[in-house]
């Protein structure tokens, strides 16, 4: 981001709130505590002709991390300036893609929403608006999941116990277990309930559109989300320790498709063979989709590790052979 | 003698001195600050102005020239033209459009549009006093990702910039058969799907549109003429990026099967209705299993949507995608060394 378009926004949004936290003023504006106080030493610098004492931004601050913070001589900042076509674009981005996956309700709020930026905004601002609308296109998403992410929402932000029935892709079957429920999160095209599972006695990262039925109970809980290292069996997806190395041999025919998918992910990496093949090496944090993945190349890839996984394979295609008998 | 002021000092200084004046300023006033007071000829200081003045105006700032013969000589701020305007929204939609954001930003946010939306989160909070968006309110739950792959970032940030600015790119990109071009595409749209992200624009080589997956371009994607000023294309009126990318869950064109059916069983059958329900046609049958349509498949994409229904599952027709499916279930088993 542009130095000084960074340093006005900070000013803007100081100028325009005064006596805030410091706490409160670092999250809203994607900074550190410590990033925080470097740019307001910065924005000390900001003055006018003649450059009177008074004509210089200054700030004063309590003690503590929750001290307030007042600007002073900022006040022609206060009112801040229009999006750039940069800015309206991100927040059309997020407000549509938002909507994708939103209930009726939520989606009427940011239909009204983005009626009032196309109503208010002028100039530039207005004009990437009534682009942004052909600039992107959206996933699908069924009514079902929409209202099944609706309920997980409301269930984590009131902190409610939820009872669901899961299927369980590991167990291969449906069950019913109560969960309480942290956050939901969209990850590679799926959405992820992470919740502390009372089956299982920790935290899991549960699948939303395998949940059949969702209910919230009367119970309430208090529990925070675990620290990062210590989020889950799954939570490897996003954070966290695989639980074993995978290994998969891929034939020469194959080999560019795989490189453009996989080059760059995380902890991963591609060797490429003199015969053209190409044998990719990735932290496995969750084997159910390594079926589907493997068997779409048929002969051309081939599990070299874990060898437990191969065990797992040869079942599932055999099941899945049967089905087709 | 003046003190040296650098770019970002006295970019802020000249901002600051134009919101502050109500009846614009002169250049006599500015050449007074500090950064245009220096002992440098005046041409030189003039210029740095201006340079200033434009990257100002990049930032949203709408400014109103008045010429004094071939110079300008006077500066004013359009403020109905610059400043957000106060927005008309109910309590319910400013936490409705911060949750949003914050969905976004949770955990300092990643992606390539980040960075722009939190500044426009937080201009919208500094006018918080205006009734605009609160600058504190409860945490958000939802974790929503703009980010789809490593390396996407910066070609993303350049095809948005691009396109905001009307002007054409060029990237090197590698065809399916592996041969590699240079392409000078207009972007028209930008487009995520299946974990990528996707380039609909056209194509000025090939005079048609085209769609380019940007895990494909190599290297970095540029302006395709630097040194062109103002738009260079117009998105075509009533342009949906839908109509020039497929929007089918597991692709279509050629090499695709048309007439897809798979039966699921009672098991799983809420899960594709999850997933599809209202998309495409689901049948269901009295025992509880569902019959799943679609116009349109690549086998390889389907295949690994199957693979998560451990032998819930069934190709009924066509019967050509059926045998497809057989057979690379049995190469697969023929793979691990085992007999099908």
């Amino acid at each position: 981001m542009n130095e000084v378009s960074r340093l006005v926004g900070l000013l803007q949004f100081m100028a325009a709130n005064p006596g805030i936290r410091m706490s409160d003023a670092a999250r809203a504006t994607g900074r550190s505590p410590k990033q925080l106080m470097q740019d307001l030493d910065r924005l000390m610098m900001c003055g006018v002709p003649p450059y009177e004492p008074h004509d210089y931004v200054t700030f004063r601050i309590g003690g503590g991390a929750d001290a307030p913070i007042e600007m002073q001589f900022a006040k022609h900042f206060a009112q801040p300036l229009t999006f750039t076509p940069q800015e309206t674009l991100a927040l059309t981005y997020a407000l549509e893609h938002y909507r994708s996956s939103a209930d009726k309700a939520t989606t009427a709020q940011i239909n009204a929403i983005l009626e009032t930026l196309r109503e208010s905004l002028h100039g530039r601002a207005r004009e990437a608006l009534e682009g942004a609308g052909r600039a992107f296109a959206m996933p699908r998403r069924t009514d079902r999941l929409r209202e099944l992410i609706s309920t997980m929402n409301e269930a984590c932000a009131c902190r409610r116990v939820v009872e669901i029935d899961y299927y369980s892709a590991h167990r291969g079957r449906l069950g019913t277990r109560r969960v309480r429920p942290f956050q939901v999160i969209d990850a590679g095209g799926h959405f992820y309930l992470f919740a502390h599972c009372e089956l299982a006695g920790e935290t899991r990262h549960f699948r939303i559109d395998r949940i059949r039925a969702a209910r919230l109970t009367d119970a309430t809980f208090t529990d925070k989300p675990p620290r990062k290292r210590d989020a889950g069996r799954l939570a490897g997806m996003f954070e966290g320790k695989s639980k074993d190395l995978l290994v998969v041999r891929f034939s020469r025919e194959v080999a560019q498709a795989i490189t453009e998918e996989w080059t760059g992910a995380a902890g991963t990496t591609l060797t490429h063979a003199k015969d053209g093949s190409v044998t990719l090496t990735t932290p496995l944090f969750n084997q159910f989709w390594v079926i589907g993945f493997v068997s779409s190349f048929g002969a051309h890839a081939e599990i070299l590790g874990p060898t437990w996984l191969r065990a797992e394979l040869e079942k599932t295609l055999r099941q899945s052979l049967k089905a087709h008998a | 003698m003046p003190e040296k002021v650098n770019t970002t000092e006295r970019q802020l200084n000249l901002l600051a001195a134009l919101l502050k004046s109500r009846d614009g300023l002169g250049w006599a006033d500015f050449a007074r600050m500090d950064g245009y007071n220096d002992d440098t000829p005046e041409r030189s200081r003039r210029r740095r102005f201006e340079r200033d003045l434009q990257s100002l105006e990049e930032l949203g700032l709408h400014l109103q020239r008045e010429k004094n013969g071939t110079e300008f000589t006077f500066y004013r701020i359009d403020r109905s033209a610059c400043l957000l305007p106060s927005l008309a929204l109910s309590n319910e939609q400013r936490l409705v459009l911060h949750s949003v954001a914050q969905a976004y930003l949770k955990d300092g946010g990643d992606g390539p549009l980040a960075s722009p939306l939190l500044t426009a989160v937080m201009k919208l909070q500094a006018g918080a006093a205006r009734g605009a968006l609160p600058a504190r309110v409860p945490e958000t739950v939802m974790r929503r990702s703009l980010a789809r792959r490593p390396g996407e970032e910066k070609r993303l940030e350049a095809i948005l910039d691009a396109r905001v600015a009307q002007r054409f790119v060029s990237f090197k990109y590698r065809d399916r058969g592996g041969k590699t071009s240079t392409r000078k595409v207009a972007p028209y749209a930008l487009v995520t799907r299946r974990g990528g992200w996707y380039l609909v624009g056209h194509d000025a080589d090939r005079g048609d549109v085209r769609t380019f997956r940007l895990a494909r371009m190599a290297g970095a994607v540029k302006r395709a003429n630097p040194r062109a000023r103002g738009p260079e294309y117009m998105v075509p009126s009533g342009f949906v990026p839908e109509s020039a990318f497929s929007s089918e869950s597991f692709g279509a064109g050629d090499g695709a099967f048309t007439g897809v059916q798979i039966r699921f069983d009672a098991d799983v059958a809420f899960v594709v209705q999850n997933d599809f329900e209202g998309i495409y046609e689901l049948v269901p049958a009295a025992d509880g299993s569902v019959v799943l349509h679609l116009p349109q498949a690549y086998p390889a994409e389907l295949m690994r949507y199957l693979g998560e229904f451990p032998g819930h599952w069934q190709v009924l027709a066509p019967a050509p995608l059926r045998e497809f499916v057989v057979q690379r279930l049995r190469e697969s088993l023929q793979a691990l060394g085992v007999k099908p």
